[in-house]
């Protein structure tokens, strides 16, 4: 008969050490990963937040609210158009939208936020929700108004507008963070 | 400590690290849901700060005051064309039409890039 030895203080004493370290590499490394990329996310949503301050602030507000503005005073004649299914009409009347200068710039102001802002989500630079959240609704609102504009100067130009488009056409993505 | 006892902590500690790493991916994934739900909330928040509506707002309860504060003036419009015709004017950012909602969408509507 082999007697057993029992074990003594340092032998428990490392076996509880070495099992605190194993302990906390497991919840460490999971943890550590989970911070991180939630540090990460945090960061596009922020950028994409950044991007629709901008939106909100005083320049491309004046240039959006021109536009719906300009729109709005032309409501009944739109209205008209669209009961008559006169999509020629509707054509002209916003290419005569925009014939000052004032609307061009404020119009081409709007296209080029909104191309940055779509080249920023496309870069996984800023968070594709947070951007479906803040910024689907008025690209739609430009669209709506001024699409036929839009898709006419796409016909020569593909690449016009794109951003207006793609944000446009954003949807609710499934993210782990 | 002996050689088996060693490769039986790393087992251990790789099962673990399996085990544990389901229940946080799980919470990972739940909190994913969290944020979504949330952002929402953010231009809730700055919407009154912005929008013009905010003024637009401001006018019916004026109105209605000089008209001896009737009640009736107090339930939101329905929709953009009555606000339009409760004050006199479109609210600034808010259109009115939105062609792709009519009877008859211009084709343009479903263009999609």
């Amino acid at each position: 008969m082999s007697k057993t030895e029992p074990p003594s203080r340092s032998d428990r004493l490392s076996r509880v050490l070495s099992y605190l370290v194993a302990i906390t590499t497991i919840l460490g490394i999971p943890v550590g990963l989970y911070g991180y990329y939630s540090s990460q996310q945090a960061n596009r949503v922020n950028r994409t937040f950044d991007f629709y301050k901008d939106f909100r602030s005083d320049t491309l507000q004046k240039d959006f609210s021109l536009l719906v503005e300009q729109w709005n005073a032309k409501a009944a004649d739109v209205e008209a158009l669209l009961e008559k299914n006169d999509e020629a009409g509707l054509g002209q009347l916003v290419t005569s939208l925009l014939q000052s200068d004032e609307a061009q710039t404020a119009l081409a102001q709007l296209v080029l936020f909104f191309d940055e802002t779509y080249s920023c989500v496309d870069k996984a630079l800023c968070d594709n929700n947070a951007a479906f959240a803040l910024l689907k609704n008025p690209a739609d609102q430009i669209f709506y108004m001024y699409g036929s504009y839009l898709t006419t100067v796409r016909q020569h130009n593909p690449n016009y507008a794109t951003g207006i488009l793609k944000v446009r056409g954003l949807s609710k993505s499934w993210s782990l963070l | 400590m002996s050689g088996r006892s060693v490769v039986r902590l790393i087992c251990g500690a790789l099962f673990c690290t399996a085990l544990f790493a389901a229940p946080l991916i799980f919470v990972a994934t739940a909190g994913a849901q969290q944020p979504d739900a949330a952002k929402p909330d953010a231009p809730k928040t700055d919407a009154p700060k912005t929008d013009a509506p905010k003024t637009d707002a401001s006018k019916p309860s004026d109105t209605p005051a000089s008209a001896g504060g009737a009640p009736a003036a107090a339930p939101a419009p329905a929709s953009a064309p009555d606000l339009k015709t409760k004050l006199g004017r479109a609210p600034k950012d808010i259109p009115l039409i939105d062609p792709c909602k009519s009877a008859h969408p211009p084709s343009y509507c479903n263009v999609k890039d």
